[in-house]
């Protein structure tokens, strides 16, 4: 589904990505791991084409085609979504309006017919009712007043709603209580159905259990300097960064 | 006939706001509020004179959108006010003599002097629903003033929206009075909204006389006018006043857009805010030129000004210029002019979920202009206000 090579990429003419490698094939769960400032949100907002990130060297492919040529709109209906660490507030656009847009947008690309208000509001009711995700959100301001949990929540609704083929999850459990990272989790693995990919961004041992990753990297420096399964992520949680190089 | 020599003895109505026209003379860039605001080609255009010795009847089925049962409503047709039978007992109707005004705002007595009569409009109670004012503009290459007093006692709270409606043809100048009369207590939330022609040039020109305790609401949403100024000429004397202007300025191509203001405060406990949103395309230009003035007996007043501009070309323009000048020690008082493009952050966001990067900035732009719609009390003027202004988008 994805695959990345020899990619260099720099921001506010600084490199931080210094030749990163990756491949994620359909229905694969992967995990960027290290310490802060190491490139792990870069990668995943160069992917979804993130206006700081410009790319000087290497290659994105995205099921055969070339990534690099396409723009963040389309990216996404390509099937890419990435959860925001921070997601912004945008006080005077609707969330069940936004939603819906987005929606339907996705539908016209796709060449699908588009959904009109009572259709969608239907589909996104039975999503907020599966998951136990507070209605009210809809009808407020997208993001708006939200508490850190309810932004995340909120990321975790579009992500139903708009059913993407590759996750690109930058910390979707940071700010989040027990209950509300089994939810988020819940949502998550509710999408992965064998096709459906996951590259994610946690600091969090708890979210590592409930989405068990096939692969885990670590990254330093803009670079992946190894590269394990799940027992990689319980030995960090054990040693640290520091320790693995040991 | 040209307005600039005031070459219009014969059609004067009103001699004595004629010879106040003659001393302060019309506006031009060397007085300082209008230095942004080149208003010659008005001055110099020939027009014809519109001043409305003949009644046109309105054709109410053509008007049908205003006509329902949410309002009661109101049309101004060539400075003739008709009503299609909608009836309220507190809503009464006049021409009356006009009461003398010392306004310093010479576009104000331009329009004053063409006329005898005032139109007049008196509320008397609360209204069970708004009362929306429609002006019928249908001319061609004509100058058209015109002068409206609304006056509001004993009610506690009036929702009023005017529309203004035109269908000129050629360059238009309509050059419009409202004279807001408030009694003691009373809330007025009064909106307007332009549906222009595209070489139409409005002048807004208000005075109010606002008693003790009340409170004006303003809302104006603009439209497509080549140029558009709101001139908005507030003395406060009275204790515990409420001023609150909010207006949203959407502008292309070439127009002009202007909200000047002078704002007096007397009296004390007095609150004034004035808050307008530019949102300006291609070559347009918008113009915040507000001056507030807190004189030394006007104690614990509070003074606010904002200007917020998205420029979204290189060719468009603002000049924001808010003014204090404090008179008091006791006052709270805060100005700001901020200008700046789309937020990236939040157009990222959004074509980040698929949705193209057109209607995105449409989506943007929208929220801006709610974020000042949504300012408007009654909910029934403000729906109507986003679909009207819906259909007004060029």
């Amino acid at each position: 589904m994805l695959d990345i090579n020899n990619l260099h990429v720099q921001i506010n003419d600084k490199e931080i990505l210094k030749g990163i490698d990756l491949n994620i094939k359909p229905g694969e769960i992967h995990v960027l791991m290290g310490i802060n400032g190491s490139g792990k949100s870069t990668l995943v907002k160069t992917i979804s084409a993130h206006y700081d990130c410009v790319v000087n060297d290497g290659s994105i492919e995205y099921n055969n085609d070339d990534l690099l040529r396409l723009n963040a709109t389309q990216r996404a209906n390509e099937g890419i979504f990435m959860s925001f660490q921070n997601p912004i507030e945008i006080p005077g656009i609707n969330n069940m309006y936004f939603l819906k847009t987005a929606l339907n947008a996705k539908r016209k690309h796709l060449k699908e017919e588009e959904l009109n208000a009572a259709s969608f509001l239907k589909l996104v009711k039975s999503k907020t009712n599966q998951f136990n995700i507070d209605d009210a959100v809809l009808k407020r301001n997208l993001n708006e007043g939200f508490s850190g949990g309810e932004k995340k929540r909120n990321e975790l609704l579009q992500l139903l709603v708009l059913e993407p083929d590759l996750l690109l999850l930058d910390e979707i459990d940071s700010g989040l209580d027990i209950d509300a990272i089994q939810t988020v989790a819940s949502g998550i693995n509710s999408l992965l159905d064998g096709k459906r990919s996951v590259l994610m961004i946690t600091h969090y041992e708890r979210m590592l259990e409930l989405i068990k990753p096939d692969f885990v990297h670590i990254l330093e420096d803009g670079k992946i300097i190894k590269t394990g399964d799940y027992s990689l992520a319980l030995k960090l949680g054990e040693t640290g960064f520091k320790g693995l190089g040991e | 006939m040209k307005l600039l020599e005031l070459d219009f003895k014969h059609s004067i109505k009103d001699e004595v706001a004629y010879k106040s026209l003659q001393v302060l003379k019309l506006p031009n860039k060397k007085i300082e509020a209008f230095k942004k605001v080149d208003l010659s080609d008005l001055y110099t255009t020939s027009y014809e004179f519109n001043l409305s010795d003949n009644i046109s009847l309105v054709d109410f089925e053509k008007y049908g959108e205003f006509i329902n049962d949410d309002f009661y409503t109101i049309f101004i047709f060539n400075s003739s006010i008709q009503t299609n039978d909608q009836d309220n007992q507190y809503i009464h109707i006049s021409q009356t003599n006009k009461e003398k005004n010392d306004s310093k705002n010479a576009l104000f007595h331009l329009s004053e002097s063409f006329i005898e009569l005032e139109n007049k409009i008196e509320i008397s109670e609360s209204l069970d629903k708004p009362l929306c004012i429609v002006n019928i503009s249908n001319s061609n290459n004509t100058f058209s003033p015109s002068s409206l007093h609304i006056s509001i006692k004993n009610a506690s709270t009036v929702d009023l929206l005017e529309v203004f409606v035109s269908s000129n043809q050629g360059e238009c100048f309509l050059n419009i009075n409202r004279k807001i009369t408030l009694d003691k207590n009373v809330i007025l939330n009064y909106s307007k909204i332009e549906k222009s022609s595209k070489s139409d040039s409005y002048i807004f020109n208000y005075d109010s006389n606002l008693m003790k305790n009340s409170t004006l609401n303003i809302v104006s949403v603009n439209a497509n006018a080549k140029k558009s100024l709101n001139l908005w000429d507030f003395t406060l004397d009275n204790e515990g006043i409420n001023l609150n202007i909010n207006a949203i300025v959407n502008i292309r191509n070439e127009m002009i857009c202007a909200n000047i203001a002078n704002i007096i405060h007397n009296g004390s406990n007095i609150k004034s805010e004035i808050n307008v949103k530019h949102i300006l395309h291609d070559k347009s230009h918008g113009v915040f030129e507000v001056k507030s003035t807190i004189n030394n007996k006007a104690s614990n007043s509070k003074v606010f000004q904002s200007s917020k501009t998205t420029l979204l070309s290189d060719d468009a323009r603002i000049d924001a210029q808010p003014q204090l000048l404090i008179l008091t020690d006791k006052l709270e008082a805060k100005h700001s002019a901020t200008c700046g493009a789309i937020n990236e952050e939040e157009l990222y966001y959004l074509i980040s979920r698929g949705i193209p990067l057109e209607k995105a900035q449409t989506m943007l732009i929208e929220s801006i202009e709610i974020d000042i719609i949504e300012k408007i009390e009654n909910k029934i003027v403000r729906d109507f206000v986003i679909k009207y202004k819906g259909k007004n988008n060029v």
